[in-house]
Order: C-alpha cells, then sequence, then structure tokens
C-alpha cells in the first residue's frame, strides 16, 4: 500500500467513526494541532476529541489532493459539518442544529514507518451557511 | 513595466534566469551565482529556496519569474490575479515594511505539480500603515505569522499560491 492509498484509508476510517482502525494509523504520541488551534497529543485525545464532533455534528471529509515527498504527506482536504443538535460548545463556534459548515484546509503529516507522529492543518477557507438562510 | 514583462514571462530555470537578468540589463557574478540555484528540479526544495531568497531581497524579476502569467495569488493581505499584480501589491506593501520570509517546512510533489511550504513572516513596519489589510501598523511594529502556502504548479510556474494561517499573529508595537 502506497502513503496516498494508506492516507485514503485513514480518512475513511474517519469518515466511517471506525476509532479503532482511525488509530491504527497513529504513533502512540501522535501530536495534532487542527486548524482552529486544538492541540491533542496520543490516541485517547484524538478520539475523544472526535467522538464529540460526531456526537455533534455529521461530518464528511474529501482528499481534494495528496502528495508526499517520501518523509511527509500533505493533504488538501473539504470537509462539510452538518450539526445535528443544537451545539453551543462546537470547537469551531457554535452551531445551531441544521447549520453547516464547509473548510478547505491543508495539512501536513510526518511519518515514521506507517505510522503519522506529528500533524498539522491550517484553514484556507471556512463557510459557515446557517440553517436559517438554507434554501 | 515591457522590462519586467520580459523578465517574468521565462521560467526560472537557470537559462530563463540568465535571459532574464540580461533583459533587466543585469550581470555580475552575483547574479550568475544566484541563478545557479535554479538548476535544481522544478518543485524541489532548493528550486522553491531560490524563489524565496529572490523574494526576501525584493529581487521583482528573480521571484517573478516562478509565476504563470495568469497566477492566481490568495495572500493572507490581499487577493489577486496576475504576475504583475502580485508584483505591485508587494511593491506597495514594502513601501511600509520589511518583509522576510523564511523556510521551516517544505513537501514537493515529486509530479512537480504541487508544493506545500510551512513558512515564518516576519514583518517590520518602517512606516505607520493604518490600512495595513491584516490590522494597522505603526513604524517600528514587528508582527510574526506562521503560514502553510499551497502551490499549484504547471510548466515549471505557480499557477495558484493560497496562504492559510497556522499561528495566530504574534507581534509587539514600537
Amino acid at each position: 500500500m502506497t502513503q496516498e492509498e494508506r492516507f485514503r484509508s485513514y480518512i475513511a476510517s474517519f469518515n466511517a467513526q471506525d476509532w479503532d482502525a482511525l488509530v491504527r494509523h497513529y504513533s502512540p504520541d501522535v501530536h495534532l494541532v487542527i486548524g482552529n488551534g486544538t492541540q491533542m497529543i496520543g490516541h485517547d485525545a484524538i478520539v475523544t476529541f472526535y467522538k464529540k464532533v460526531n456526537q455533534q455534528t455529521r461530518r464528511i471529509i474529501q482528499v481534494r489532493n495528496v502528495f508526499t515527498d517520501g518523509k511527509r504527506l500533505v493533504a488538501e482536504l473539504e470537509s462539510e459539518f452538518v450539526a445535528l443538535i443544537d451545539a453551543p460548545d462546537f470547537t469551531s463556534g457554535p452551531l445551531k442544529k441544521g447549520d453547516r459548515i464547509h473548510i478547505n484546509s491543508f495539512a501536513l503529516y510526518e511519518y515514521v514507518g506507517d505510522l503519522y507522529t506529528n500533524i498539522r492543518a491550517a484553514v484556507f477557507r471556512r463557510e459557515f451557511l446557517p440553517v436559517s438562510e438554507a434554501s | 513595466m515591457t522590462e519586467k514583462g520580459s523578465a517574468a514571462t521565462l521560467a526560472p530555470s537557470r537559462r530563463g534566469f540568465i535571459a532574464g537578468a540580461a533583459a533587466l540589463g543585469l550581470s555580475g557574478a552575483s547574479t550568475l551565482t544566484k541563478a545557479a540555484a535554479n538548476d535544481a528540479a522544478v518543485a524541489s526544495q532548493p528550486w522553491f529556496e531560490a524563489y524565496l531568497a529572490a523574494f526576501n531581497r525584493a529581487d521583482e524579476a528573480g521571484y517573478s519569474a516562478y509565476y504563470a502569467d495568469d497566477v492566481q495569488f490568495f495572500g493572507q493581505a490581499a487577493q489577486v490575479t496576475g504576475r504583475q499584480a502580485v508584483v505591485d501589491f508587494y511593491r506597495g506593501v514594502r513601501k511600509h515594511l520589511n518583509e522576510r520570509v523564511d523556510l521551516l517546512t517544505y513537501v514537493g510533489d515529486p509530479a512537480g505539480a504541487h508544493a506545500l511550504a510551512v513558512l515564518r513572516t516576519t514583518l517590520v513596519a518602517h512606516t505607520d500603515w493604518p490600512d495595513m489589510p491584516t490590522g494597522p501598523l505603526k513604524a517600528g511594529d514587528r508582527r510574526e505569522s506562521v503560514n502553510f502556502v499551497m502551490y499549484d504548479i504547471k510548466d515549471g510556474r505557480f499557477t495558484r499560491v493560497r496562504s492559510a494561517r497556522f499561528s495566530p499573529q504574534k507581534g509587539r508595537s514600537a
């Protein structure tokens, strides 16, 4: 499996909320910094964070582009969050049920073997679509 | 700006850079030494570092040679289209501040179609700039940020440049 294929498998685990499969891609002390600045270290921190995100929203990630130089992998991602409930404490800001957020981000993955050790992401575009404006 | 236009249409290769320097009336060993860095393969780190070096010394012909004619540029402070528009933007910026960009991490697509650079940008204002797009500056103010910049590349030139803020801006007032 190439690094690109492994990455798409990793994102598929995210979309399926398959946490056991997800964490198999991480080193034990993986360090993750997401686009809003939230930092997490280790499997439990990441799974706890995303379980809550997925309780509050339906999140689908699409891979727009991925490439690697053999040491690091870069991905351009499009994520859509749809609020399933009112979520005043949502990580990117308060949401009402039905609100949508589109995020276009660039992510950088450092890896050793088949395990991601350090992940950083930055948001290029963030679009908030309140349910009150939905057609 | 005919001279700049003719220089800027050359690809950022060694031959193109030398020809561009000639078109601008540039000569001397220092120009040729800088050009040698551009022997590097498109999207390789040396190729990109030559671009950053040209940018940091405000070498408009040097850095703009990396842009396609119709490059789409999405910076933190401006969104413009076209090589000359990018040069004009930075020329305007440099009237107010000194900008230095340092490469923290670089990943080039082996296919030469994309690159991601993690860049630390340091701005030091030399004049007051109350209308600075990312926040007013006073002379002496210093501002620093880290950005992920994605480059789409075709035929050895950037066709699209997109900057995403990673760190909040840090800085101090004069």
